[in-house]
């Protein structure tokens, strides 16, 4: 369902469920594709040594946003969350983030409490800059700390050393940051469980509010993954993945941090409502290059080219690469994959009242299977109406009206996922 | 007009040994080709070409101005060069009086120069022996014409030394044709019988007949009939093949062309039939014809359970130009409806599923060939078994038969030791050593089909570094000791898995394929228990771990639609597997079997 696209995708664009003023308010990502260096497992859109074009790029992410904000369906939408990701969007300096911020509140409905978050680089900010982006109405930080072991910050090339991280995190506090996230790699080749547990243990010391941890991923064409297929090191053995990924869960669990998507983790009350919005399918719009949107089962992206991008703008067009209108088995699909990633599982109501179809019949094949029933048997059908039954499979649990991971269905979470297609 | 400028003849000749090359000079020098950049003209399928075999026989009528200035007919008849087709040859054969016997200089004498030859004898062939390839510095001139003396019990003033690709010797060879091979016999006024020595299907004119009138003519127009099925035709038309079909108001005895009798499909014009005249029928067949008999069977499923009906359909329009295919539907409970299909051998099933491949877009999965088996129940009773999963039961049994071949293999003599124990190994019956000259020996088999139906030719040539030839021919069914292997996974037997072995073969074999088979599944997410099992006996078990960690990190923004690609592709995969019980199994798991070395 991929094509090329014409400038603004949503223009003249009239009946838009799930947006308005009664639906489910929005999310605003906005890309800052500017790292001092490139980290060797990096795949997202990013430039390292162009800072000299940030001043170029913020006027045409004004350009962008203005064009978003008069028309339909974002224009009159609420926003209840803005990311600022990347790249390093700590590299702007307060005044940048401040006015960006401004020209957001004053061209779109932002709420009172809403959720901003900065992603940020230890060693690209100290205690003044942390306290000006405070005041620039930055709410949350997401730090880039990866790991806490010096020789594997060195093995991901970052740009910043483990005292980095603990005294950005700390001057975060002072600046009163009180809700902060680490993001933390894992499976990194040669890495012991035991190293890996040294990470989460100095992360639970420490005491962000959330965490995300990640299995380091080698996606193609990075120089890491080349690194790989030249054999110049080796992915650790399944066995030990899966182990890292049971001892994440059953620390961090044990420390009030239970994990609510497969690779997040918050104390409650500290999920992030940004993220949150991607997983239930509700609207959110992307600013900057290589940016994505999606709005009433509409997903769009634009084009992952600083030149392309601000010529784009320059020229007053949308700098859209591609859009995607979900089929209703895709849209299907997506609310039964997203679900199953969250601790919350699919909502079986919720599922039914958004699909039209009830998840029962629509993977009744799929779920008789991983319940080892016969379609004789009618178990799933009154554990499917009666919300006080529940049944309880290897992979799937189907409890209080949801449809849920268990603990070994989330170490093979794609292979179940892949059965809901 | 006599039939004294007519002579029919074939070229015979071991695989490679150049056949086909000499048939072209021969259309050159005759001017029914000229040099043209269609090398080899006689194989004309494209498949043939890639496997560089004929499976089709056709033939070449060409003019030929002798020497001495007489106008002389010849008809060149080619012949199929795989063992799978021996009984096409000898029905080509059949229509010829002589046949040119090329030899390859440096190769010398193979086993398939050899049971061609035989073939050639048998038909009463006046034989042409010819050494090709003179000119390669390898030739052994003097040594293979010693062979060829030897076998043949000639003079050697009687060869002809030729190297067809410089087009050398070919004049002499269609000299010898005229001069050496006799005239058909001349009957004209006997009533019609024609051979016919293949048979082609034409989506417009149906099948076409190729054939040889040994008495009477055949005239467009005339009622004839099948003389093995009864069946009528009116003949629309017939001819002489010159690369093009050449209508002709008739054909007389002696000659040799084609028949179109307006029939709609190859099995009414069975290979080796007679054709007779309606109204004036011989009664007697020309002697020879046999019913083809399929020599190893699979099952054939569509991987996609929906394409059931286009495999039948395309079976069927297989099954028009190809009357040696058998087929009948088959249930099996891991792979659904399908076929249980006959073929004369590996080659031939080859063939057929690379076209339902190429030529109906069909995606088919195949079960492990097997051959046909007898079983005799303790009641007395006879069950043909041409699958595995319909043995009867161990406590009805009461023994199975197995076809046996025999089998010549030729070989250099230093590798004689090597192919004994290969032969021991698949229980090979020896019979003896003939010594073709000091360097060359043949030895004698008797092989279970079952044995040599896989690997055995390659594992031969492999051995021998080549140099050794295998031809064989059905010999007979002979009891043995044969035990069913069931292959189980998570306890329930799959029966496309099933497959009948020798007794003392049975335990190692189990082993094997239950390591086979965990290489070949792959992790899932339940555990797949395989288990090997002769009746209730579990005589080997293995187990494919489920999956223990598959799940991938970040889902955020833009990554929300990749993922779900990702996942897509995951489930394609899985479709491509076919589902037996909870477990996935690939393809390549039902020819595990074959896998194993
Ligand atoms: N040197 C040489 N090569 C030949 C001669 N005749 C055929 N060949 C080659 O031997 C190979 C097999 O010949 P082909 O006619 O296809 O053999 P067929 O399998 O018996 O039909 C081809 O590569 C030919 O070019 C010959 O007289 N001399
Ligand atoms: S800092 Fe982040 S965005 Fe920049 S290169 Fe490293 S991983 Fe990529």
């Amino acid at each position: 369902m991929v094509k090329g696209c014409e400038p603004n995708p949503l223009a003249g664009e009239t009946a838009t469920p799930g947006i308005g003023p009664q639906q489910k308010p929005a999310g605003l990502y906005i890309h800052i594709p500017f790292c001092d260096i490139r980290c060797g497992y990096c795949d997202f859109f990013t430039l390292a040594d162009r800072h000299e074009q940030i001043p170029a790029y913020l006027s045409a992410l004004h350009k962008e946003l203005d064009s978003y904000a008069a028309t339909t369906p974002f224009g009159q939408a609420e926003f209840d969350s803005i990311f600022l990701g990347g790249g390093t969007p700590s590299l702007l300096n307060p005044h940048q983030v401040d006015s960006l911020l401004s020209f957001i509140h004053s061209r779109f409905t932002i709420s009172v409490d809403t959720e901003i978050t900065l992603e940020t680089n230890p060693g690209t900010v100290d205690l003044a800059k942390l306290r000006d982006l405070r005041s620039a109405g930055v709410n949350r930080l997401s730090l880039g700390v990866q790991s806490f072991r010096p020789e594997e910050l060195l093995f991901l090339d970052r740009d910043h050393s483990v005292d980095d991280s603990i005294r950005c995190y700390d001057h975060a506090r002072k600046a009163g940051f009180d809700n902060i996230n680490f993001d933390l790699i894992s499976g990194l080749p040669s890495q012991s469980v035991q190293e890996w547990q040294f990470n989460l243990q100095t992360t639970i010391e420490l005491g962000p509010n959330h965490i995300s941890a990640y299995n380091l991923t080698f996606e193609d064409g990075t120089p890491l993954t080349a690194q790989l297929r030249r054999g110049v090191f080796r992915r650790p053995p399944t066995e030990t993945e899966r182990r890292m990924l049971l001892l994440t869960v059953e620390m961090l669990a044990a420390h009030d941090y239970p994990q609510y998507e497969i690779s997040n983790f918050a104390h409650p009350g500290a999920t992030c409502r940004h993220n949150e919005k991607y997983w239930n399918g509700n609207p959110y719009l992307g600013v900057g290059a290589s940016a994505h949107s999606y709005v009433s089962g509409k997903r769009f992206w634009n084009v992952s080219n600083l030149k392309a991008y601000l010529e784009g703008l320059e020229q007053k067009q949308a700098p859209i690469a591609g859009e995607e209108v979900l089929t209703n088995k895709e849209l299907d699909f997506e609310r039964a994959y997203l679900g199953l990633r969250q601790r919350s599982g699919i909502n079986l109501r919720h599922f039914e009242a958004e699909r039209g179809v009830s998840v029962f019949t629509r993977y009744a094949s799929t779920l008789h299977k991983f319940f080892s029933l016969t379609f004789e048997d009618p178990c799933l059908n009154e554990a499917y109406t009666n919300g006080n039954r529940s049944l309880q499979g290897k992979h799937l649990c189907l409890q209080d009206g949801h449809l849920r991971l268990t603990r070994e269905g989330v170490l093979v979470c794609d292979a179940i996922c892949s059965e809901f297609v | 007009m006599s039939t004294q400028h007519i002579r029919n003849f074939c070229i015979i000749a071991h695989i490679d040994h150049g056949k086909s090359t000499l048939a072209d000079r021969m259309l050159e020098k005759t001017g029914t080709l000229s040099r043209v950049n269609v090398d080899q003209v006689l194989d004309d399928m494209d498949l043939e070409r890639e496997r560089g075999i004929t499976i089709k026989a056709h033939s070449v009528t060409m003019s030929y101005k002798h020497t001495a200035g007489k106008d002389y007919t010849l008809n060149l008849i080619d012949t199929p060069g795989h063992v799978d087709f021996t009984y096409e040859v000898s029905r080509s054969l059949a229509a010829c009086e002589g046949a040119v016997l090329v030899v390859d200089a440096a190769q010398g004498v193979e086993a398939q120069t050899i049971s061609n030859l035989y073939l050639a004898l048998e038909n009463d062939l006046t034989i042409i022996p010819v050494l090709n390839k003179v000119d390669l510095k390898s030739a052994q001139v003097e040594a293979v014409s010693q062979q060829v003396v030897d076998i043949l019990g000639i003079d050697k003033s009687e060869i002809i030394l030729s190297s067809a690709k410089a087009g050398q010797g070919v004049d002499e060879v269609l000299a010898a044709v005229v001069d050496r091979i006799p005239p058909p016999a001349d009957n004209p006024d006997q009533p019609l019988r024609a051979l016919i020595f293949d048979s082609i299907f034409d989506s417009y004119r149906g099948a076409i007949a190729y054939i040889r009138v040994f008495e009477g003519q055949i005239v467009p127009g005339m009622e004839i009939k099948f003389f093995s099925t009864g069946k009528k035709f009116e003949v629309a038309e017939v001819g002489v093949l010159q690369l093009d079909k050449l209508k002709r108001k008739k054909l007389a005895v002696g000659e040799v062309g084609y028949c179109i009798p307006g029939a709609k499909q190859v099995e009414d014009t069975k290979v080796g039939d007679t054709i007779i005249s309606a109204s004036n029928p011989a009664t007697e067949p020309l002697p020879g014809y046999q019913e083809v008999k399929p020599m190893v069977f699979s099952g054939l499923f569509p991987t996609e359970n929906e394409d059931y009906e286009e495999l039948r359909s395309s079976l069927e329009r297989l099954k028009l130009n190809d009357s040696s295919l058998m087929y009948e539907p088959e249930t099996s409970q891991a792979l659904g409806f399908g076929f249980r299909a006959g073929f004369l051998g590996l080659l031939h099933m080859e063939i057929i599923q690379e076209r339902l491949e190429r030529e109906y877009g069909l995606d088919i999965l195949t079960t492990v060939p097997n051959v046909e088996y007898r079983a005799y129940t303790k009641a007395g009773e006879l069950v043909l078994v041409d699958n595995p999963a319909l043995l009867p039961a161990l406590g009805v049994l009461d023994y199975i038969q197995e076809p046996y071949i025999s089998a010549d293999i030729i070989t250099p003599t230093e590798y004689i030791g090597n192919i004994m124990k290969l032969s021991q190994d698949r229980r090979g019956i020896y019979k003896n050593t003939e010594y073709i000259d000091q360097t060359r020996a043949s030895l004698h088999y008797d092989f279970p089909l079952a044995e040599i139906i896989f690997d055995f030719y390659d594992k031969l040539k492999s051995l021998t570094r080549g140099y050794a030839s295998l031809d064989y021919h059905f010999d007979d069914y002979r009891r043995s000791d044969l035990v069913k292997l069931d292959i189980m996974l998570n306890n329930e037997p799959v029966d496309a898995l099933s497959y009948i072995i020798h007794k003392d073969k049975a335990f190692e074999w189990g082993r094997k394929i239950c390591s086979k088979l965990k290489e070949l599944i792959p992790r899932q997410l339940f555990e797949v228990a395989v288990q090997a099992a002769i009746g209730n006996k579990i005589i080997s078990r293995t187990t494919v771990r489920a999956l223990r960690k598959n799940v991938t990190a970040k889902c955020y923004g833009g990554d929300i639609s990749r993922k779900r690609k990702l996942l897509e592709r995951q489930k394609e995969g899985k479709k491509r597997m076919k589902q037996v019980g909870k477990v996935e199994l690939p393809q390549e798991a039902f020819l595990a079997v074959l896998k194993v070395e």
